[in-house]
């Protein structure tokens, strides 16, 4: 399956108030990611993360602030793999804050899907640009 | 005198001819010759009332089964030929680490059916079955999740270095033929290869857990109601099911199982009971396999009955086999009878 991308502006407020990005796991297959924050207009990268689904903790990242953030590009990289051959579904969805409270339309998501038995893998990319 | 012989033995092969001869059949078919079923049914409630619905509602959140459950016995009727499976940790939501924490509430699985029967009479069954140890479990398998780790690790850094290279050429993420470009440059660098790795490594957990330890648990209930009422419902039967398997060695394994039940007698009683014991154990390679196997069942209403198998197959050439099994069996007080068979047939080249 080639890979899927999923394009969102979001408009945040440029002030002092930290820009968060949070990832929900809604499924038992396993998946892996990775986060890049990059500068606007430009290929460098910001901030970096990755991590996956399989511990409790929390995959939640912070941006720094508002004014900091507009014009720049939030990279979600996604790979979703069958661990038992049985498939399953899955969604996954990430949700850009501010303050503690989600941006207007700022959530990411794959939707509900199903990965199948045999098809081992999905991946998806989710690219938030962040405007004033 | 040799040719005599070769005669006798080409007239007793021929004897025990029977129509699976030269068919088809892959060897691991020779374990279906093993009489006794320890399986837990995945459906106890099914099981119980001998129905295979054609649709099972599954509801996939707690808010669905609080709604269904609900809907079940409104009006205090009971529904017709209804098929219900919950699985408790969805309520907790659907989540791996949630899973890893606690696979126990996640394996579980509540069943519910009803079935119809003669004057407008209905049947319903409810049963439950856990896993208590599973350790064939590849969710929990940590050196498999390692590894699928590292390939999906590899899989997210492919994919950022070809978004970046992409954005070198001046091509990001708004440009009209972005993912085109995208998949034509993972493909170059054979992102498509990953996929039969992750099959790969998850086919060597398998296939180094195929015998791991695993136990299971089944109990089922049924309640007859002489009209469609919910109020009128009566207890008729009770069914359990324990059943468990363990590595003898790499290459073998023991499989123990339990089950029983209790049915109402002719007076409407719940007396008739009866219980089956089974153990079986399994050795094999690619070129040779055995089974031994017994088998006890008692019951209320009759005299024990006690049953022994052993199987062996062998392969004579490649895919060439021979199997042959003995089995004795006592029923009825009788004394034990043989049934004893040994087949040949061609089967795929390992």
């Amino acid at each position: 399956m080639p890979v899927a991308v999923i394009n969102k502006k979001i408009k945040i407020i440029p002030n002092t108030e930290r820009i968060t990005v949070e990832l929900k796991f809604e499924t038992l297959l396993l998946c892996n990611y990775k986060i890049q924050v990059k500068e606007v207009n430009s290929n460098s990268i910001v901030h970096e993360w990755s991590g996956d689904n399989s511990n409790s903790e929390d995959d939640k990242y912070s941006l720094g602030t508002g004014k900091k953030n507009v014009g720049r590009t939030v990279w979600i990289f996604l790979s979703i793999i069958d661990q038992t051959g049985e498939g399953g579904e899955y969604k996954i969805t990430a949700t850009l804050k501010q303050n503690g409270e989600p941006l207007p339309g700022g959530e990411l998501t794959t939707g509900k899907k199903e990965l199948k038995p045999g098809e081992n893998k999905h991946d998806y990319i989710l690219v938030a640009k962040l405007v004033e | 005198m040799k040719i005599r012989k070769i005669i006798y033995l080409f007239i007793s092969i021929l004897s025990l001819y029977n129509p699976d001869l030269f068919s088809q059949e892959m060897p691991d078919t020779f374990l279906k010759k093993a009489r006794v079923d320890f399986a837990v049914p995945d459906a106890p409630a099914f099981k119980i009332l001998q129905t295979e619905p054609s649709s099972v509602l599954r509801p996939t959140s707690a808010r669905e089964i609080a709604v269904t459950i609900a809907n079940l016995f409104q009006g205090g009727t009971i529904p017709d030929n209804y098929a219900l499976e919950i699985s408790p940790g969805l309520i907790f939501g659907s989540s791996l680490a949630k899973y890893r924490e606690n696979p126990f509430l996640y394996r579980a699985r509540i069943s519910f059916a009803t079935k119809s029967m003669e004057n407008s009479a209905r049947q319903i069954g409810a049963g439950i079955r856990l896993t208590l140890w599973d350790e064939t479990d590849l969710r929990m398998d940590n050196i498999l999740q390692t590894e699928l780790k590292k390939l999906g690790e590899q899989s997210v850094n492919l994919m950022s270095e070809c978004v970046s290279e992409l954005a070198e050429e001046g091509i990001d993420s708004e440009s009209p033929n972005f993912q085109e470009l995208l998949n034509e440059r993972l493909e170059e660098k054979g992102f498509e290869k990953i996929n039969p790795l992750i099959e790969e490594r998850r086919e060597a957990a398998k296939k180094k857990k195929w015998n791991a330890p695993i136990v299971e648990v089944g109990f089922a209930m049924s309640a007859l109601s002489g009209d469609t009422l919910a109020r009128n419902l009566a207890v008729d039967s009770y069914r359990w099911w324990l059943a468990g398997a363990f590595p003898l060695g790499s290459d073998g394994q023991v499989v123990a199982g339990l089950n029983g039940g209790i049915t109402e007698n002719e007076k409407g009683e719940l007396k008739n009971s009866e219980s089956n014991f089974g153990l079986r154990g399994y050795y094999g390679t690619n070129q040779q396999k055995m089974f031994l196997e017994g088998n006890l069942c008692t019951a209320s209403a009759f005299l024990p009955s006690i049953s022994f198998n052993i199987g062996y197959e062998f392969n004579l050439m490649n895919g060439l086999w021979a199997d042959l099994t003995l089995g004795l069996i006592k029923k009825d007080g009788s004394k034990f009878v043989s049934n004893s068979s040994l087949n040949f047939r061609f089967a795929t080249p390992e």
